[in-house]
């Protein structure tokens, strides 16, 4: 019932490379432009340019396609219809006629053209998510989210939320799985498909996990007062975000492919 | 170092779900003393903790630090009291060893080159120093805990409390915990108050405190309360088979003095059957 979570599409992947040394908020505000840039127009050649960064990309963070590949497994339908429908229904040169759909050059082109750039699209993300440790990636969006304290959004709660959700990932997985034991040794059947007995082992875990969630909850606040966090409260960090050369030439390099975009 | 005075402590107090946990406790503290506080479940252990740390303001008494040392303290710049939890798992907050332990030097603003050589300090003298870039969630029970107490350390407190944080773990990482716990103790006179059920523990302390009913009821030297079987009966301690054997073995005039350890029974017989011969 519960995916492992480390096989969870987009966990961090901890390798040594250029890619994983970047400026977690350069590297997040690529990934914004780039999937921007996707969104807004979309011909072969955008198509084709964008590959040629995502490709080599990969190679230099050092993940092979094979973690991409997996993360695309649950959308592959998505994808394959979705192709499907532009095959069949964007006007233009029939091929081949079945009834009422017609198969059309163009269609043909569309829905090899969207279904590619869903996969960039992800693909993008992934290695963001990938390559930038969850702490990192969370300063990160909290950074980038900084001036929206000023409209007294609570920006820093929300952060914080986000990390800890993150850094609780493997415990509440572990938890999950340590219930699911448990009620199995109950008697819980896991296996059946009928709805009722999948409603009933949903709940037989849920109440358990509240019920542990309301604990742990208790427990941090004391852990977290006892080590002297205030909520907003200024904080020196350990590892500072560093703002290097590469940073930029890559920061640089993605406004132009972005720019680019609008005159292809 | 730490003294409290007749304290009592409410949980919602002044409303009709009024409950009194603590009546009137006083007790004082040493520095580098080791105390075993025990009583059964609901005893008032846990709120007595909370107290010490404040976390919790007492109702009634007062908790006093002895002031010529609170001079040296610089204010922010560390906590007095660090407490510890029973389960690990929900006192890390972070992804990587080195960064969970600077969490709490982070909050208190230590510069940067500061915050690098307590860090590594504190990970090197408890030997986690190695495993610094280890994910948190990859450690194991032992090692969790272990590090769990890192973090309290680098902020070098006065005090620790240890709130029933072994009994989760197996036998082997109870035995880091204690190196640890007695580490701190002789190296940097830190304070340990456990909070504990198991007799083991108690016999490794120097003092046991034992708390009934949110009063004390007992407060003296192990040795002496190892020997107390009605107090022990009180809160369901067994004697240790160490101890009930040394009794029969002075029962039959084998040896003079009760020995609390396997080494100091080995020792004993040792002593008495080369003396002897
Ligand atoms: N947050 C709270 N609000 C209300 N009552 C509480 C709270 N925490 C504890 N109590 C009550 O106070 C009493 C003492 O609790 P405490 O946790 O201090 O006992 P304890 O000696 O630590 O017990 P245990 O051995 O089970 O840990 C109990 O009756 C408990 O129900
Ligand atoms: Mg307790």
């Amino acid at each position: 019932m519960f995916q492992n979570y480390k096989n969870l599409s987009g966990y961090y992947l901890s390798l040594n490379s250029v890619i994983h040394k970047l400026n977690p908020q350069v590297k997040l505000i690529c990934m914004i432009l780039l999937m921007s840039g996707l969104l807004i127009n979309y011909n072969l050649v955008i198509i084709l340019m964008y590959s040629l960064v995502l490709l080599p990309a990969y190679q230099i963070a050092k993940i092979p396609l094979t973690v991409l590949y997996n993360s695309f497994k649950p959308l592959i339908w998505i994808i394959f219809f979705s192709s499907v429908a532009h095959l069949f229904t964007t006007p233009g040169e029939p091929l081949l006629s079945i009834g009422f759909l017609s198969l059309t050059v163009e269609g043909i082109q569309k829905s090899l053209i969207l279904s590619t750039r869903l996969i960039l699209i992800i693909g993008f993300t992934m290695l963001t998510s990938l390559t930038t440790s969850p702490v990192n990636l969370v300063e990160a969006i909290s950074s980038l989210l900084k001036p929206f304290s000023w409209l007294r959004l609570p920006v820093n709660q929300f952060s914080l939320m986000l990390s800890l959700s993150l850094r609780f990932l493997p415990v509440i997985y572990e938890e999950a799985e340590r219930i699911k034991k448990s009620q199995v040794a109950r008697g819980a059947n896991f296996s059946s498909w009928s709805l009722k007995s999948k409603v009933n082992n949903v709940v037989s875990i849920i109440i358990p996990m509240i019920y542990s969630a309301i604990i742990r909850a208790d427990d941090l606040a004391i852990a977290m007062e006892i080590r002297g966090f205030k909520i907003g409260e200024k904080r020196t960090r350990l590892k500072e975000t560093r703002f290097n050369f590469i940073d930029l030439v890559i920061l640089i390099l993605t406004i132009i492919i972005f720019i680019i975009t609008f005159f292809l | 170092m730490l003294k409290l005075n007749d304290v009592y402590f409410n949980y919602h107090n002044d409303t009709p779900r009024e409950l009194q946990v603590l009546r009137g406790v006083s007790l004082s503290l040493g520095e580098g003393e080791y105390i075993s506080l025990v009583g059964n479940n609901g005893s008032g252990k846990s709120t007595l903790a909370k107290i010490i740390c404040g976390l919790l303001k007492p109702s009634e008494g007062t908790v006093i630090w002895s002031s010529e040392e609170s001079n040296r303290l610089i204010p922010g710049h560390r906590t007095r009291v660090g407490l510890i939890l029973q389960n690990p798992d929900n006192q890390i907050f972070s992804g990587t060893v080195e960064e969970d332990v600077a969490f709490g030097l982070e909050n208190l603003q230590t510069p940067l080159v500061e915050m690098k050589r307590k860090v590594e300090d504190t990970l090197r003298s408890l030997h986690l120093w190695d495993k610094k870039d280890h994910p948190t969630h990859l450690l194991s029970g032992g090692e969790k805990q272990k590090l769990a107490i890192a973090s309290i350390v680098v902020m070098e407190p006065e005090c620790l409390i240890l709130d029933e944080a072994t009994v989760s773990l197996d036998y082997r990482s109870k035995e880091q915990v204690l190196e640890t716990i007695m580490f701190l103790k002789k190296t940097k006179r830190v304070a340990i108050i456990q909070i504990t059920s198991s007799i083991d523990e108690v016999i490794s302390s120097e003092r046991v405190i034992l708390l009934d009913k949110g009063k004390i009821l007992y407060d003296d030297q192990v040795s002496s309360f190892l020997k107390d079987s009605e107090i022990m009966d009180l809160i369901g301690f067994d004697m240790p088979a160490y101890v009930s054997i040394s009794q029969e073995l002075i029962g039959r005039g084998l040896i003079k003095e009760v020995c609390y350890t396997r080494e100091e029974l080995a020792d004993r017989l040792l002593w008495e059957y080369q003396y002897r011969t």
